[in-house]
């Protein structure tokens, strides 16, 4: 299945400098391994110790996967996924 | 080398130093003055008051001759002085070249950056900068902070200018002073919320009117507590919203939006999380709270604040912990005339994230210095927040743009060492870690000292000295509630509980730069090298100075004598200040003192009273029948004080109060430049 992905800036260095990435998978822990295939180092940026790193967020449509089912977060084809980083503290 | 370990508190830092202050014959700068006289006593700085001068600022003449020639006389008995830097003996003829530069700072301090006859007190300043608009985002309409915000931040930048000149003179720059004016401080304080609201994509457009304000924190429980809910990850979050009943969901949605207080001012939870917690008891949310690893604060008062066991010596130490240890050697000059910027060749080594910080390091690179920026490998992850411009988010950038990105990985035993050796030519580390850390890195100030013993060692922290003893994580939010901050904004306010708009991360950072500015200086002057700390919490009793004041008086006089105690706190604003609508927007007026009234009776074609509920309500009804414009015009020459209400901040590039402290380019974010304009030689006024 066909999702489309939008990459923060600080990730695009990594992803060609495209904003979006159109990519294959039927959850989230698919689609960043698909993405990783082809743009070695995405994964490492995005997921630590098996979990989504501390410091990015990631949200099918308006919900952070963290509150759903992480990694396993199943999506479908009209999602919107995005990729941003994590604001906290001063 | 002799060591010798000085305690900050039988030896104010800048003793010797003197400062005079000539106010305006027509200045409603009160409380700019009394901080400044304030934060001048707390550093040890002589003060002396002039004659009153026709203008609506104030000037000041800063001066370091005599703390020179009290160090210079011991140093001249002693045969071993050298700079161990450049491995030689300070020479001669370098001592009397000291001794012979002009060993005064000028500086004129001015409400409005491009009028210096035109007046102002806090509230205008706040309405003409965004501030109110900032700030109201989370009351559901423009407001008043409620505390001398931009006063305190203008006479910190006042203080700081004055010693960087001064420091500048001691390393060769001849630089004769400096021009600042409230409205720079003010807009530099929401700079990052300008740079959101002008980014040349998505642009954030976020008004009061738009917002709600029930749906903002702080929380209320069952028992009436007002209190705060803080945690940096999500899994603490979710475990708390589960246990009051708050699914997964929800408890996701209301995450996003409490992560948003920090950049955008607002955090829109949804309805329900506010609502579970009002039917539980605080003790009952404490006790969740403490299960689940969330951090909750009660907002307490100032009047609570004040029985803190901590509280008299932060209040008589003043935001910064200084200990210094004499060094037995002066710093050479370093020959750099023709610079003009007074921290030229200073170099600092930032390792900071978020906004106190990087704020600090972002004004000592506006004051000339080199400001190394140690960030993740990878990057700081907020580079990546939106909105972004050329793949740097504007926000990130507004506080670090003049600084020189290294990736460190500062957990590892290499980006230990090369930390260690960026230091090694620094003049400053400045980190915010979280308590413990520099020490577990081998990275703490006797470590550092090691390698470069003339390194004045910063750190930018929460709690200060309570940083082990609370247990609560040291951020913006917390500290409000825990300093008195929240309680007081809220008094003034439509809602309780503090500002979403992050009130100590900026003035915290201005209050670290200062003192590492202090410790500059005293290192120039006495061959003493300081370790710098501050906080969050000190930062809060420096805002709440004012208040802390008069209660301070209050514990001392009657019940009788403490009413009119604290009307002499709310007359901080000037009498009939209040927000007026007008036919396009809203206006801010502000009668200084009582021979004003007459003028603005005329000017507003209202009979003479003294019934002051009267007075007000006939204001509103003329007042709304012109547009804010035409009565900021009508009361031009006027001594009132009046600004229009500034709600959408990218309206500020194109006023002509603000536009002269901004710098705006097509299809680039608007950027707030430096607060200190130098003054050249052949222009001293």
């Amino acid at each position: 299945m066909s999702v489309t992905i939008n990459i923060p800036a600080i990730l695009q260095n990594l992803t060609h400098n495209k904003k979006s990435i159109k990519t294959t998978g039927s959850s989230i822990a698919e689609i960043i391994n698909t993405i990783e295939a082809e743009y070695p180092g995405f994964r490492d940026r995005v997921i630590a110790d098996g979990k989504v790193h501390r410091f990015m967020n990631i949200y099918v449509n308006d919900d952070d996967i963290r509150f759903l089912n992480n990694l396993d977060t199943k999506v479908s084809s009209s999602d919107s996924i995005t990729i941003l980083p994590a604001v906290a503290g001063g | 080398m002799n060591s010798i370990k000085k305690s900050s508190s039988c030896s104010p830092l800048l003793s010797g130093c003197e400062l005079s202050i000539a106010a305006g014959s027509f200045s409603p700068l009160s409380a700019l003055r009394q901080s400044l006289i304030y934060q001048s006593e707390l550093l040890g700085i002589r003060l002396s008051e002039q004659p009153e001068i026709a203008c609506s600022g104030l000037q000041l003449n800063f001066q370091y001759s005599n703390a020179l020639d009290k160090n210079l006389s011991t140093f001249d008995n002693n045969l071993n002085t050298f700079d161990k830097r450049i491995q030689k003996p300070i020479e001669l003829n370098q001592k009397e070249k000291l001794k012979q530069g002009i060993s005064q700072v000028k500086a004129t301090i001015t409400p409005w950056q491009n009028d210096s006859q035109r007046i102002a007190d806090e509230s205008i300043m706040q309405a003409a900068c965004g501030m109110m608009s900032v700030h109201g985002r989370a009351q559901g309409q423009v407001q008043a902070l409620g505390l001398p915000y931009i006063s305190t931040l203008t006479a910190c930048f006042a203080l700081q200018g004055l010693l960087a000149t001064s420091v500048a003179r001691l390393r060769g720059v001849e630089l004769p002073g400096f021009n600042l004016s409230m409205m720079t401080a003010g807009l530099m304080a929401v700079g990052q919320y300008i740079a959101g609201a002008t980014a040349s994509e998505d642009a954030e457009c976020i008004f009061p009117s738009h917002c709600i304000a029930e749906e903002q924190p702080p929380f209320i429980s069952a028992d009436g507590v007002i209190f705060e809910l803080e945690t940096l990850s999500p899994g603490p979050w979710k475990a708390f919203w589960q246990r009051v009943g708050i699914g997964g969901v929800l408890a996701g949605k209301g995450w996003k939006a409490f992560l948003m207080r920090y950049a955008k001012a607002i955090s829109p939870l949804p309805r329900e999380m506010k609502l579970a917690l009002s039917k539980l008891t605080y003790d009952e949310i404490k006790r969740v709270c403490e299960e689940t690893g969330v951090a909750i604060c009660p907002v307490r008062s100032l009047q609570q604040r004040h029985q803190d066991t901590d509280f008299n010596g932060v209040l008589q130490q003043g935001p910064w912990l200084f200990n210094e240890t004499s060094t037995g050697f002066l710093p050479a000059s370093a020959c750099l005339s023709g610079h003009h910027l007074p921290l030229h060749g200073i170099v600092v080594v930032e390792a900071c994230r978020r906004i106190q910080g990087p704020m600090a390091g972002h004004l000592l690179s506006l004051l000339g210095a080199k400001v190394i920026r140690v960030e993740l490998p990878g990057g700081d992850p907020l580079r990546g927040m939106l909105p972004a411009e050329a793949g740097v988010s504007v926000r990130f950038d507004a506080l670090n743009r003049f600084k020189q990105p290294v990736e460190i990985d500062i957990k590892s035993a290499d980006g230990q060492e090369a930390i260690k050796s960026l230091i090694q030519s620094a003049d400053v580390f400045l980190h915010n870690w979280a308590p413990g850390k520099a020490a577990e890195y081998s990275l703490d100030s006797a470590d550092l000292r090691k390698i470069n013993p003339q390194l004045i060692y910063a750190y930018a922290g929460g709690w200060g000295e309570l940083d082990t003893q609370l247990q609560l994580p040291g951020t913006d939010f917390m500290v409000q509630a825990y300093s008195g901050v929240a309680e007081s904004v809220g008094r003034h306010s439509t809602k309780p509980g503090g500002s979403l708009f992050t009130v100590l991360d900026i003035l915290g950072g201005a209050v670290s730069s200062q003192g590492i500015v202090a410790a500059l200086l005293s290192r120039q002057l006495s061959g003493d090298v300081t370790r710098v700390d501050t906080s969050l919490l000190g930062t809060a009793s420096l805002l709440t100075f004012n208040h802390n004041q008069s209660l301070k008086n209050l514990l001392t006089k009657s019940s009788k004598q403490n009413e009119s105690c604290l009307s002499d706190e709310s007359e901080l604003f000037g009498k009939f200040n209040a927000i007026y609508s007008t036919t396009d927007g809203e206006l801010v007026l502000s009668c200084v003192t009582e021979k004003n009234m007459e003028e603005l009776f005329e000017l507003t074609g209202i009979f003479s009273t003294t019934d002051s509920i009267q007075v007000m309500h006939c204001l509103k009804e003329r007042i709304i029948k012109k547009s804010a414009r035409e009565w900021v015009n009508i009361f031009a020459n006027s001594s009132i004080a009046v600004a229009e209400v500034v709600v959408d901040l990218a309206k500020l590039a194109s006023l002509p109060e603000s536009s002269d402290c901004l710098s705006s380019h097509p299809d680039s974010y608007v950027r707030v430049m430096s607060p200190w304009r130098m003054r050249s030689t052949s222009d001293d006024e």
